[in-house]
């Protein structure tokens, strides 16, 4: 909403700056968010004559003039305009102006001779769009003395300064420059002007002599229909013009722009229908017939509902109420007689057809938000006025009117409340005093205060919404810092945002920077990523997405992740290392999805940061630091990170769903619970995002975590007793995993195997046909003595034993 | 006999000078003239040939021949002592240990030499880059909210998680927006069904805690809201916020004014200027919105430029950057989670992550946060 300071005087008598109204409005909840400067303002350019204008020695249509600006030497100027000549009266943007369109004059020699200055023509200072010569300005200020070398500024009218001011949503009586200047009154003690007090006061009077008749009292409680005969729809008064400029509005015609004035002066919007296109002429205003077609104003066929408010003739509907009229009864350049319509709708009833019929105007944004609904008689009063006054021969015709009043609101305020909420001591006298300026009618009652609230307010329907009301005038920077304090609360963390915080950090550590995805992903690769992890599609699917790219909620982490990872690929990142902790969503039959807390990594590219040979070292075979990352050393880090998050031993299980690199993918499971996927993805959920190079990913759920993770391990004191190691190899069936074999080697054991840690699988010469060899380091302690060679023998007897019945395979020997 | 002994060195033995090894070496050499002359080319020689050792094996090899218990010159000349009358073997016993004493000590200083010698020529270029693993940074926004979540739990705030897939009940009818609400429209909605949104702000997470818990309540809401608007450089459909509320018997406006001073001294700047000003919420009331001077103009409203000066771009002139709404929960929340507004008041606030990493890092575009570029993650 703008706010010209020049329609504010003409409310309110008060005795401040532009400025000074703006942070009152601030302060109190109407945020001035600019003040401009409406109307022109010329800094540097002053009024010269133009004393002599002679050919350009070295240019045919340029002049070469001298020019009085007021200084003691007059000032060489080569002008272009083929109408400057001595004795003009002109505009002179001296040297150093910034001209309206941006550009700064300096000294410049044109032709080889020098000028000291632009003489202007009426649209360089964007009087108009004339451009044919330079501006006399003897015309534009006829009859005025001008004095030569004095600021241009001086004659034009003072600029005016227009606020940009935020209206809080239940505020709508500051849509109005009246409901905005009664704030300004109240915060700066300012007194109603006369023609204030007169507007108010005003009444319009209505006869019984129209055909009106409201069907529905509750969506349309207040109607006045008025005919007024013989207008002339023309051009609008210069006034007018400038006045709504000044609120941003363009001038349209006479009757058009009254409405205007009047909508922006009281916040009452105003209807004008052509009477002679009225059937009857009656107004009937009712619900739409269901199925209803009606053409609005911007010349679209719409639909209507039997829950659409309509005004319609005795024959036809001729707008939809609140929100906007039709093209058939618009007011043209040919209407001699209109009918102005003058009403207050219910909200709720403007906001549900604007809704149903996705048509959202200026009028039904008021109405919705709510029009004062005892102002309507005053606004009236004052279109009438002033269309007789634009229109001499125009008079009025028939009307009447149906007015329910407005419902009186009283509520009681206890100081004590004021006190107790805003933390401030508020005597009865200070809330009275307060809610006064503010055209609250209050009457004691004891230590209480029986409120009445204006018409205007509708925000107020609760006591503590008075409290707002004396907080905000008496000032919230009047409200002091209270010592902190907690109420006996205190701060806690639970074991699942311990677990997301050790999570972020474990993967933190592993070298993987840490992404925030968006949620909102396309069908298709949300399909993709849920059957990646056997989850059954059932996408949580926006109603009104904004695109096709974000039409689903991701239902686990994947889609993002391909993204970001896709995205720095093509950025040419030798390796992207990725892991977001999040939800993903997936209906599972509830009233609300589920949302299932999860982390997802992602790496690929180079092994190390930096790495370079300094020696020849590297050799065929040899783990190469240079190289890029591989299943294994994906596989490092995620088990690394399960150890971190305290998962005890995690068993790995080749698992295979779409997705996936086939034969490089596993589950991660702790006893009957999968907790974790991990494996190298496949082409066809590579292929989407143009991904080409081998990708590495981990996905765990966080929620099995959180147990394991905030429990508190019981100390083992290490063993004290020397320990033995024994490296054991043997030759096994090539299917045969590491899994197998090791579980077999620690039954066998038993429990004084300390460590057992994979160091060699080979296959080759010396490996028996359809067998690998798989060589084990293995650590045995005793608690309570040294283990005698007797028993590592045994021991090792029975491993071997075990592998030969277990698992087909037989010691290695040397 | 020192020519019997040196005979057991090779002649052809790299010699050097041991005075630098030894600053007394013409000293030794005269004592041992008056001692035992005979030893005198034995020592010069020994000494010579030992400073001369070019590296550690050579040395080793000229101290095995010179010193070595076996077959070393000193245990030789030790050997032909028997022979020598009494007095004899007296004065060269003396000397021969003196000179194994001597050559001993230009040995070790040798070795330490060449020790040094090698160390030096083993020198790296420092410069090279090291072998270098990843290193993950934290999402700036998980860092400025771990600060607020941080700062907040110091204050006495524990953590609320609530789903980002609402009920229009929660995300809207309890929080005092009616079905024909006209604030509703300043939160373009994502909907997911006909009673289901994408959480637009984080305060339904309020309803939920308080009707799940007793009060006193001293909670924040960390969370990702979401909005159904196109994006741009300074709009994306999906953000994040913080809330917090504390409801108490009589919490005050006071006390909301205490928290987000706070708030702001330990986010932005101990003594950069805040104020509170009104605002409408439907879930508040009073309202408030707090600002602090805006940091680019230093609350001037304009800023220098080369033509002189211009209005500030960021505060927009108004001297005041918004950084958080907040206000008193309103009674209509309280009674739709059945707490009654006349026993308990309390006040709540909301402040969006985006709007304070923009600032405190200067990132100027909205849509790099969820782009994860990580050019731009491992600034942070
Ligand atoms: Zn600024």
């Amino acid at each position: 909403m703008k706010l010209p300071i020049s329609w504010l005087r003409q409310w309110v008598e008060y005795d401040a700056t532009p400025q000074q109204v703006a942070e009152a409005l601030t302060t109190r909840g109407f945020y001035v968010e600019g003040v401009e400067l409406h109307g022109r303002a010329y800094p540097g350019i002053v009024v010269a004559r133009v004393l002599e204008a002679n050919k350009h020695p070295n240019a045919d249509k340029l002049k070469l003039c001298r020019v009085d600006a007021g200084g003691a030497e007059p000032l060489r100027i080569v002008c272009g305009a083929p109408n400057v000549a001595a004795g003009m009266t002109v505009p002179l943007a001296t040297l150093g102006t910034v001209m309206p369109n941006g550009l700064e004059i300096k000294r410049a020699k044109i032709r080889g001779e020098e000028s000291e200055g632009m003489l202007c023509s009426a649209r360089e200072l964007m009087l108009s769009e004339d451009h044919s010569g330079i501006l006399e300005l003897t015309e534009l200020f006829a009859g005025r003395e001008l004095k030569i070398g004095s600021p241009v500024d001086a004659y034009f009218p003072e600029p005016d300064a227009v606020l940009e001011v935020e209206v809080p949503f239940n505020r709508p009586d500051g849509m109005g420059v009246l409901g905005l200047a009664r704030e300004v009154k109240a915060a700066l003690g300012g007194r109603w002007t006369v023609r204030a007090q007169a507007l108010l006061g005003e009444r319009s009077k209505a006869a019984d002599t129209f055909d009106l008749a409201c069907e529905d009292a509750e969506g349309c409680p207040s109607y006045l229909a008025q005919v007024v005969e013989h207008v002339t729809v023309g051009p609008s008064p210069a006034w007018l013009v400038r006045a709504l400029e000044a609120m941003g509005q363009r001038s349209i015609n006479n009757i058009v722009d009254l409405t205007n004035l009047v909508l922006f002066e009281f916040g009452q919007p105003l209807h004008a229908f052509d009477l002679a296109k009225l059937d009857g002429p009656a107004i009937r205003v009712r619900r739409a017939s269901a199925g209803e077609k009606f053409t609005t104003l911007d010349g679209k066929e719409r639909e209507l509902t039997a829950e659409v408010l309509v005004i319609a003739d005795a024959k036809k509907t001729v707008a939809i109420a609140g929100v906007m009229g039709g093209e058939r009864s618009e007011v043209s350049a040919s209407t001699t007689d209109i009918l102005l319509e003058c009403a207050w709708f219910q909200p709720a009833r403007v906001r549900r057809a604007s809704k149903a019929l996705g048509l959202s105007t200026d009028a039904s944004k008021r109405y919705e938000r709510g029009v004062d609904p005892a102002i309507g008689s005053a606004a009236a009063a004052r279109f009438l006025n002033l269309l007789l006054e634009l229109c001499p021969g125009a008079k009025l015709g028939a009307s009447k009117r149906v007015h329910a009043e407005p419902q009186p609101r009283t509520l009681t305020l206890r100081p004590s409340r004021a006190t107790r909420l805003v933390g401030l001591p508020f005597a009865i006298d200070r809330c009275e005093e307060l809610l006064r300026a503010l055209e609250f009618g209050v009457t004691r009652e004891g230590v209480m205060l029986k409120v009445h609230v204006p018409t205007w307010r509708l925000d107020c329907t609760l006591e503590d919404d008075l409290v707002e009301e004396i907080a905000r005038s008496n000032g919230y920077d009047r409200i002091p810092e209270a010592p902190l304090h907690t109420g006996g609360a205190y701060a806690t963390r639970t074991p699942r945002e311990r677990v997301v915080r050790r999570a972020r950090e474990a993967m933190l550590a592993r070298g993987l920077n840490e992404a925030w995805c968006g949620s909102l992903v396309s069908e298709s690769e949300a399909t993709a990523a849920a059957e990646a992890l056997g989850d059954e599609p059932k996408l949580v699917r926006l109603v009104n997405p904004m695109s096709r790219e974000g039409e689903v909620l991701r239902p686990n982490l994947l889609p993002g992740l391909l993204r970001a990872c896709a995205h720095n690929l093509r950025q040419g990142a030798p390796a992207v290392r990725l892991f977001e902790v999040g939800a993903g969503v997936l209906d599972r039959g509830g009233r609300l999805p589920e949302e299932r807390l999860m982390l997802v990594a992602l790496v690929t590219g180079q092994r190390w940061k930096h790495s370079h040979d300094t020696t020849g070292a590297l050799k065929d075979g040899a783990y190469d630091v240079r190289g890029t990352v591989d299943f294994l050393d994906a596989k490092g880090l995620w088990e690394a990170w399960l150890s971190e998050m305290r998962v005890d031993s995690p068993q790995w299980r080749a698992y295979a769903a779409p997705g996936w690199k086939p034969g490089a993918s596993a589950e991660v499971a702790v006893g009957a619970s999968r907790i974790a996927w991990a494996g190298t993805l496949g082409q066809s959920l590579l292929r989407p995002y143009e991904i080409e190079v081998p990708v590495h990913v981990f996905v765990a759920l966080l929620d099995p975590l959180v147990e394991a993770a905030s429990a508190t391990p019981r100390a083992k004191v290490p063993g004290r007793f020397p320990s033995v190691r024994r490296d054991l190899a043997f030759f096994v069936p090539r299917a045969t995993t590491h899994a197998r074999l090791h579980e077999c080697l620690g039954g066998a054991a038993g429990e004084v195997l300390r460590s057992i840690e994979l160091f060699d699988v080979y296959e080759g010469p010396g490996t028996p046909e359809g067998m690998k060899s798989l060589a084990y380091a293995m650590e045995l302690q005793h608690a309570e003595r040294t283990l005698a060679e007797s028993e590592v023998q045994e021991i090792q007897a029975r491993m071997v034993a075990a592998v030969a019945r277990d698992c087909g395979g037989q010691l290695r020997e040397r | 006999m020192s020519d019997t002994l040196l005979a057991a060195l090779d002649s052809n033995w790299s010699a050097a000078d041991p005075a630098a090894l030894t600053p007394d070496h013409a000293a030794r050499l005269a004592e041992l003239e008056q001692l035992d002359p005979a030893l005198v080319a034995l020592y010069r020689r020994g000494s010579e040939v030992l400073a001369g050792a070019a590296d550690a094996n050579t040395l080793r090899d000229r101290h095995t021949a010179l010193l070595g218990r076996e077959r070393g010159v000193i245990t030789l000349g030790l050997a032909e002592m028997p022979r020598l009358s009494v007095d004899e073997r007296k004065v060269r016993g003396k000397a021969l240990n003196l000179v194994k004493r001597w050559l001993t000590e230009v040995h070790d200083a040798r070795r330490e030499a060449i020790a040094l010698e090698r160390e030096a020529a083993d020198a790296l270029d420092v410069t090279l880059p090291g072998r270098r693993g990843f290193t993950g940074r934290p999402h700036v926004l998980s860092q400025v909210r771990d600060d607020l979540l941080d700062l907040f739990h110091g204050l006495g705030f524990s953590i609320y998680t609530s789903p980002e897939v609402e009920l229009d009940e929660y995300n809207f009818e309890k929080l005092n927006f009616g079905p024909d609400h006209p604030a509703r429209d300043a939160h373009d909605t994502y909907f997911a069904g006909p009673d289901v949104v994408l959480r637009t702000h984080t305060s339904p997470g309020w309803v939920r805690a308080m009707e799940e818990r007793k009060p006193p309540l001293r909670l924040v809401f960390p969370g990702r809201v979401y909005r159904a608007e196109a994006v741009d450089a300074s709009h994306m459909d999906q953000f994040h916020q913080i809330d917090g509320l504390f409801v108490d018997r009589n919490v005050s406006m006071a006390d909301l004014k205490a928290t987000l001073n706070t708030f702001a001294r330990a986010i932005y700047r101990a003594d950069l200027p805040t104020r509170i000003i009104p605002i409408y919420f439907p879930f508040v009331e009073p309202g408030v919105q707090m600002d602090v001077q805006c940091v680019t103009c230093s609350g001037t409203g304009h800023i220098a430029t080369a033509e002189g000066g211009k209005r500030c771009p960021v505060c927009k002139g108004t001297k005041w950057v918004e950084v958080l709404g907040a206000g008193m929960v309103h009674p209509n929340v309280f009674r739709a989670v059945g707490i009654d507004p006349e026993i308990y008041t309390g006040f709540a606030f909301g402040m969006g992550l985006e709007r304070i990493a923009m600032g405190r890092y200067g990132i100027p575009e909205i849509r790099l946060f969820l782009e994860n570029d990580l050019r731009f993650l491992e600034q942070f």
